[in-house]
């Protein structure tokens, strides 16, 4: 199996034994729970990389989309 | 209330902060004062019109998905939440003071864990593990999951181990040292043919890459035990490595 979040790859013609799933995420309150917990326990990690103001989020999303991986809160 | 409102598609400079009418909760939906908002890939994507054939703006209009908050007002109907809640969820328009969101939409934030660091977890947390789930990995099978450095990714990896898998970190060679702290069983440089090669046989590939990235690794993938058992019976000759 081969899934992404993403437009599935061109190349998957050439796999036809692989099946290929493109994921779009849908809301579950169970799974957002879960999820939280795990980092309020410090299970999983989803690292800050900037804090800003709301007024600030064109700053924020053009750090954001220059890349890295931390996310770029904004605060109301 | 203030929000960034978009008057046009654009670069981060068609963001501006200004005044905007305060949503009303309808039957059903829940008024939130939005405490944080995150930045999403989806936002900028949007802002820059790359999603308007499926996924429009409005003119004037709010965006970001992300949203953590206190509950100010419930609309007619809900059940389950009241005013001073905690919450947080994939909305529309988070990029503003108040949000609404249908109640079935909304959960609570977990007791202990800081309401403005919740905004960052619904759109990522959510889909690294849908992602992770849609591989339908099982204890003792092997994953590899691509971008293990991004939220989704690190998500991604979580939830494998959760389910019993071998997760193997798929980075950039320069990310490596970045994602040991991820909790995968092994990292590997996706951009090293080397260690591509030398993958072990995959079960499943969890992928938040895309690209030439994932032209190379859908080829790691074993075919579907269903699919190999039919093609030895069919003796098809061209699929021996099979």
């Amino acid at each position: 199996m081969f899934a992404t979040v993403l437009a599935p790859p061109q190349s998957a013609a050439y796999y036809p034994s692989v099946k290929v799933a493109h994921v779009v995420s849908k809301f579950d309150r169970k799974t957002l729970e879960f999820m939280a917990e795990a980092v309020r326990d410090g299970k999983l990690v989803i690292p800050i990389s900037q804090k800003l103001p709301l007024s600030e989020a064109a700053e924020a999303q053009a750090t954001a989309e220059k890349g890295g991986t931390g996310k770029s809160l904004l605060v109301a | 209330m203030k929000a960034i409102v978009v008057h046009q598609y654009g670069g981060p400079e068609v963001l501006k902060f200004e005044d905007y009418p305060d949503p009303v909760p309808s039957p059903g939906e829940v008024l939130v004062r939005v405490a944080a908002t995150s930045v999403n890939p989806i936002d900028y994507k949007r802002r820059a019109g790359l999603m308007k054939d499926f996924y429009p703006l409005q003119f004037p209009g709010l965006i970001g998905v992300d949203m953590a908050g206190t509950v100010v007002k419930i609309g007619p109907g809900v059940e389950g939440f009241s005013a001073g809640d905690q919450v947080f969820a994939m909305a529309d328009n988070t990029y503003a003071e108040l949000c609404v969101v249908k109640a079935a939409a909304l959960a609570k934030v977990p007791k202990g864990l800081d309401l403005i660091q919740a905004a960052a977890l619904p759109l990522v947390t959510v889909t690294g593990n849908q992602l992770m789930s849609a591989t339908g990995i099982k204890a003792g099978q092997t994953v590899l999951v691509v971008g293990a450095g991004g939220n989704v990714g690190r998500s991604a990896v979580f939830t494998g181990k959760q389910r019993g898998a071998t997760v193997i970190a798929g980075v950039l060679k320069k990310q490596m040292d970045e994602v040991k702290t991820v909790g995968a069983d092994q990292v590997v440089a996706t951009d090293d043919d080397t260690a591509i090669v030398n993958l072990p046989p995959l079960d499943a590939v969890a992928d938040t890459v895309g690209g030439r990235t994932a032209e190379k690794l859908i080829a790691k993938v074993k075919a579907e035990e269903c699919l190999r058992r039919f093609l030895r019976r069919r003796r098809v000759p061209h699929i021996t490595h099979l």
